[in-house]
Formats: structure tokens, C-alpha cells, sequence
């Protein structure tokens, strides 16, 4: 058997004429769904890893609210809201808002903000407010041979000490008290407070009083000197990391806020479509006319007109008597476009027996493929000025497109509704009309076809 | 086994080229012509593979959603043309859409049944005898190649209705292509046993 005889043998299904349109209107639906999803699923996305980030890092700007820690080595820790502390290997704190007990050890404090922050120390409270400053805590021979009592120290940018204390500020003021006296020491500068006083230390005697105190926390001390050196780097780097994670924390809550608009507007922030998606207005117009689309939906094209059997007639709401109004109608509609339409089919065939045999709708296409073989760039421009026209963007077409057939048939086909809107609320009034006129019920037919893209490219 | 030719003489292009290169820029103008273009034969693979019957008109829909997707990767400048890409897409198609019982194997018996099937029955012959020689034509064709898996059914129609090439049709189906050959001849060979016992009958 050859391949003629068993094709003949063998028959098949034929595609139904829109077959094709269907095919792109699905693969455009597919593709807008996809790229919908893909923007969602990147906003939802980008939302959450905003959200995570701000989890993860928010704790680190805002800490926690209380807990305590021994350093076994020297330890970064975020007090509160606005405190950063260091400690060297020993120190010792636990703390609870703004305020700290340190019992023993070598910190240093980063206090931001206005508010008072205090550091308890075995003698006594330190109270500072936004300064940089260190706190050795331990015991030293006191003058006059006898041990240092408890001292409590009250600082307006801050330290503290128990028995022997030495403080060195990094930024700001603080402020030494004892029973006796006070003293204010600048940024640069380092005091001592014990038994004989409050009192501020010039280099050397800060070097000796640093020398003669006996940490409690690191019995290995070493070179202060070369500590300050290092502790002063941690200070800058914890500065520029506050400042980074503070600005990554801006940032994240700008796109978080972003996406949270963007993820509304896409969903439930835009107001619903109360119209049928063919009752197009300027707007949807304009969105077309970007791309180049025409987008319509006519009535169904017979001579003798159509109207509703009488199971939709009453799904319709309305009464037997009413079919003859619609029928009128719709054939009105086809005296207004048919002829057009076929005298556009038979230019393009040349053969009025196949353009009726065609018929409208099949002739719409017939016409535009025909055109568009022909003269693509002319189609095209032809249903983008359209577009364009209805959009309000431009005021009237130019003359070689107001003669092209693709303009005139798309023309025809975008201006029917209104009139078929028209003659149906010479019976019904413009509301039911509307609703008519795009009503499931009614026969129509829709087609939308796809335009180049945006102009230029 | 008879002599079977391994490959298929390429014939000019299917698509013009322009069209071909907008088709894989997404143009939809561009789109509605490579279907315009393909449809049929898409619809006539299917319809011989699973048998006639509104699934088809989905699965044909389905084969060139996924085309479109898969345009972009076809490479006109290739070894492959472009309606063989595309008969594969809906080969692979037709194959899955069985293996996940989305259409049944019987349809294909069931719509070669002459008056069965709406439509099927129906042909433009001249005479009562042609009717019933094609009646009879479609009962050997339903008999012989019902009985084979659909996989088997793809080749012989790829093969001899569709023009592939035995090593477009084995990476079409994924099997080797002396595999394909095989199929091809058992199809053939089983719908020449078929048509002869007609033959003899009538």
C-alpha cells in the first residue's frame, strides 16, 4: 500500500479555523501568567529575604534584653539598644536593659543616645551617657597603707570601679565621683579613683597606676599599652559595623516596603475590573496601543440576525417578546459590517463565491493574513495607530493608514459594540443594554490580535 | 526484513526564514504562522497516533505551547528541520498523554471503526464500493496496528506518513535507530498481513 492510498484510508481530524488564534491567545496568556508569577514569586521573595535579614540582623542593632557572659577570650557583645561591650579574657558582666553589673574585669563600653546607661560595678554605679570609655576593675595599694573602700562613681559619658579603679575615655566626657570629690575627664584623657579620691593622670602616673593595679580578672596581664592599641581598632571597626548594619537596615526596610506595595497593587491593592474585559475604555486602549494589540468583540455576523432561544432568553431575564428587539439588533449589526468585510475578503481573494463561503469571521482573518503577507510593516502600523486613536494619544490617523484594509476592517470591528449597545437601548435603555450587549448568553465573537511591541523596538 | 532507507532528502525550507526568526523572538504574528503552517500536519500525527476525537484539538494545542516555549533553542542553521522538531514535540506529546492515561489506547481502535466514531464513517467516495473497500482499508489498519503499543504506532507514522528518517524517529522516541527500524517494519509488516487477509476475504 503506498502513502497515498493509506492517507486516504486513514482519515483525521481536521483544526477548527481558530485553531491558530486560540493557539497564541494561550501561549500569550501562558506567557503573561508566567511572567506574573515570576514577579510575584520575585517580589514574594525578595520580601522574604528582606523579612529574614531584618530578623537576622535586627537583634544585633536592637540585642537582646538581658543575659550574661564570661569571656574566656575577648568577646564583642551587644548590651542593649545602644551599648556595645568589649570584654578581655575573665571580664565578667550580665545585664538587663540599660543597665550592667560588671563584678570584676576589663571592659569596654560604646554608649550611644541621650539616655542614662549604668555599669554596677562591687563599688558602686557608673552612669554614662554616649561616650566611648574603659573600666579596669581591681585592687591597689591605698594610700596611706590602708585598703581602698567601696566608691561609687557617677560619670556623665562614664566608668566605674570598685576598690582601685582606672579610667580612660576614647570619645566624650566622663565624669568621676567619690565621696570627696569629682572630676571630669575628656576624650584623650585617663583618671583614677580610689581612696584618696577622684583625681585625672598624666601619663606617667598613668602607666605606674596601670602597673601597680592587680587585675582579678587576668592574672596574665600584658603590655596595657599594646591592648589600647588593639581595643581602639575593635572601636573603629564596631563603629563602621553599626553604621553598615544600620544603613542594611534602611535598605531592607525601603525594599521591604516596596515589595509589600508592589505585591498589593498586583493583588488585592487594584481595585476590580467592572467591566467586561472587551468593554475596553481610553485606558485599556492606551495599554494596547503600546504593544500594537486590537482587541474587540463583536456581535455574531447573520443576515437574518440572531436572537436567543428561549431557555437563554430566560437565563437572560427576559420575557419571549424581547427576542425580536435583539434580533433587529444583530442584524443591523451585520448590514453595518459585513459589507465592508466582504468587499475587504474580496480583494484579498478575488472569488465572491469562496469569500460567502468563508463568512465574516473567517474573511477577518483571511483579510488581515493577507495584508500582513503583503505589507507587515503597513499592517502594523495600521493597527497600532488604531490603537493609538482609541486611546486619545492621537488625533487622527495618517492618510496612507486611513486607507489601508487592515485599518479599515479593524476600524469597522472596534466601533460596532457602541453601536449595537446603540440600537439595543432603543429597547432595553443604555444600562441593560450594556449589559446585554456583553452578556455570556449573547452571540458574540472576540479575537484579539497581537501587536510588534513597544514602537522602536 | 526489507530494506529500509536510514534518511529522508531534506527538502527547502518549511518556514520562511524571516518568520522563522521572529517565531523564535516570540513575535505572535510570527507564532500564528508557524501554526497556521503546521497545524495539519500536526493534527493528522495525532489523530494516527491516538485515534481521532476531541483530544486532539488539546493535545495539538499542547504541542505547539510547547514549542513555543522550546522555539527560542531550535537551531534553524541545524541538522534538524523544523517540521521534524516539531512531529517530535507532538510525538512525545501523544506518548505521555497515554502513559498518563489522559487518552486510551482503545480511542485509536475505536475511531478507525468506520460509523463508530461521528464522522469517522463519513468519506467523500464516489461509489458504494469505494465506501466499502475503505470501510474494509480501516478495519485492517485498526486491526494491525491497534494491537501495537503506541510508541510502535509513532514510528511506522513518522516513518511513512510523515517522512522521518529512522535515526529522526529513534531520537524522537529516545530509542536506538536500528530500534526504530524494527518498529517500523513490524508495523508495515503486520499491516501488509492485515490488508492481504482483506484481500483474500473480499
Amino acid at each position: 500500500m503506498d502513502k497515498s492510498k493509506l492517507e486516504a484510508a486513514w482519515p483525521v481530524d481536521e483544526p477548527s479555523p481558530d485553531f491558530a488564534q486560540r493557539a497564541v491567545l494561550r501561549v500569550s496568556r501562558n506567557r503573561a501568567r508566567r511572567r506574573q508569577r515570576t514577579t510575584a514569586a520575585g517580589l514574594v521573595a525578595v520580601a522574604m529575604v528582606a523579612a529574614a535579614l531584618v530578623v537576622v540582623f535586627w537583634p544585633q542593632l536592637l540585642s537582646s534584653g538581658s543575659g550574661s557572659t564570661i569571656a574566656s577570650a575577648r568577646e564583642t557583645i551587644t548590651l542593649s539598644r545602644r551599648a556595645t561591650a568589649v570584654l578581655e579574657p575573665g571580664a565578667s558582666v550580665s545585664w538587663r536593659g540599660d543597665s550592667v553589673d560588671q563584678p570584676r574585669g576589663e571592659v569596654f563600653y560604646r554608649v550611644d543616645g541621650e539616655k542614662s546607661f549604668k555599669v554596677v560595678t562591687p563599688a558602686g554605679t557608673v552612669e554614662v551617657v554616649g561616650t566611648c570609655f574603659r573600666v579596669q576593675v581591681g585592687s591597689g595599694p591605698a594610700a596611706g597603707g590602708r585598703d581602698v573602700k567601696r566608691e561609687v562613681l557617677s560619670a556623665s559619658g562614664g566608668a566605674v570601679l570598685a576598690a582601685l579603679a582606672i579610667v580612660t575615655v576614647y570619645e566624650g566626657k566622663v565624669q568621676l565621683s567619690s565621696a570627696k570629690e569629682r572630676v571630669t575627664l575628656g576624650a584623650g584623657e585617663s583618671g583614677r579613683l580610689g581612696p584618696d579620691g577622684a583625681k585625672k593622670l598624666g601619663p606617667d602616673e598613668l602607666a605606674r597606676a596601670q602597673s601597680g593595679l592587680k587585675g582579678d580578672a587576668d592574672p596574665d596581664k600584658v603590655d596595657l599599652s599594646r591592648a589600647n592599641d588593639s581595643l581602639a581598632g575593635d572601636i573603629a571597626g564596631l563603629n563602621r559595623r553599626l553604621k553598615s548594619l544600620e544603613a542594611e537596615k534602611a535598605k531592607l526596610q525601603r525594599e521591604l516596603l516596596g515589595a509589600e506595595t508592589e505585591l498589593a497593587r498586583r493583588t488585592d491593592g487594584k481595585p476590580p475590573r467592572d467591566r467586561n474585559e472587551f468593554d475596553l475604555d481610553q485606558e485599556d486602549w492606551a495599554e494596547l496601543a503600546e504593544s500594537g494589540t486590537i482587541k474587540y468583540r463583536v456581535p455574531c455576523m447573520k443576515a437574518d440576525g440572531w436572537s436567543p432561544p428561549a431557555d437563554k432568553l430566560d437565563a437572560l431575564g427576559l420575557s419571549p417578546d424581547d427576542a425580536e428587539s435583539i434580533r433587529a439588533a444583530y442584524q443591523k449589526s451585520y448590514e453595518r459590517l459585513w459589507p465592508g468585510i466582504e468587499a475587504l475578503c474580496m480583494q484579498a481573494i478575488g472569488k465572491k463565491d469562496v469569500v460567502q463561503a468563508l463568512g465574516p469571521d473567517t474573511c477577518t482573518h483571511v483579510v488581515t493574513d493577507a495584508e500582513r503577507r503583503k505589507d507587515a510593516k503597513g499592517a502594523t502600523e495600521a493597527m497600532r495607530q488604531l490603537a493609538e486613536l482609541r486611546a486619545g494619544t492621537r488625533a487622527a490617523v495618517d492618510p496612507a493608514v486611513a486607507e489601508h484594509p487592515v485599518y479599515k476592517l479593524f476600524s469597522a470591528l472596534t466601533s460596532e459594540m457602541p453601536r449595537f449597545e446603540s440600537d439595543l437601548a432603543q429597547s432595553f435603555g443604555p444600562a441593560e443594554a450594556k449589559r446585554l450587549a456583553y452578556a455570556e448568553g449573547m452571540c458574540g465573537a472576540r479575537s484579539t490580535f497581537g501587536g510588534p511591541g513597544p514602537r522602536g523596538k | 526484513m526489507m530494506a529500509l532507507p536510514m534518511a529522508a532528502p531534506h527538502p527547502e525550507p518549511e518556514l520562511d526564514p524571516g518568520v522563522l526568526e521572529r517565531c523564535r523572538a516570540g513575535d505572535p504574528l510570527a507564532f500564528r504562522a508557524f501554526v497556521v503552517r503546521f497545524e495539519r500536519p500536526v493534527f493528522s500525527l495525532l489523530s494516527r497516533v491516538l485515534g481521532r476525537g476531541p483530544h486532539i484539538d488539546d493535545l495539538a494545542q499542547e504541542t505547539f505551547i510547547k514549542a513555543h516555549r522550546a522555539l527560542p533553542g531550535f537551531e534553524p542553521r541545524g541538522t534538524a528541520k523544523l517540521s521534524t522538531w516539531l512531529y517530535t514535540i507532538a510525538t512525545r506529546v501523544a506518548i505521555d498523554a497515554v502513559r498518563r492515561r489522559r487518552v486510551s489506547e482503545r480511542l485509536f481502535v475505536q475511531s478507525l471503526d468506520a460509523g463508530e466514531h461521528p464522522g469517522a464513517g463519513a468519506s467523500s467516495s464516489e461509489s458504494p464500493e469505494r465506501d466499502a473497500e475503505l470501510r474494509r482499508v480501516r478495519r485492517a489498519i485498526a486491526g494491525a496496528l491497534g494491537e501495537l503499543p503506541v510508541d510502535q504506532r509513532a514510528a511506522f507514522v513518522l516513518y511513512e506518513l510523515h517522512g522521518m528518517s529512522l535515526p529522526e524517529i529513534g531520537d524522537a522516541l529516545k530509542i536506538p535507530a536500528a530500534t526504530a527500524k524494527t518498529r517500523v517494519f513490524r508495523a508495515r509488516q503486520k499491516l501488509q498481513d492485515a490488508l492481504a487477509a482483506y484481500r483474500e476475504v473480499t
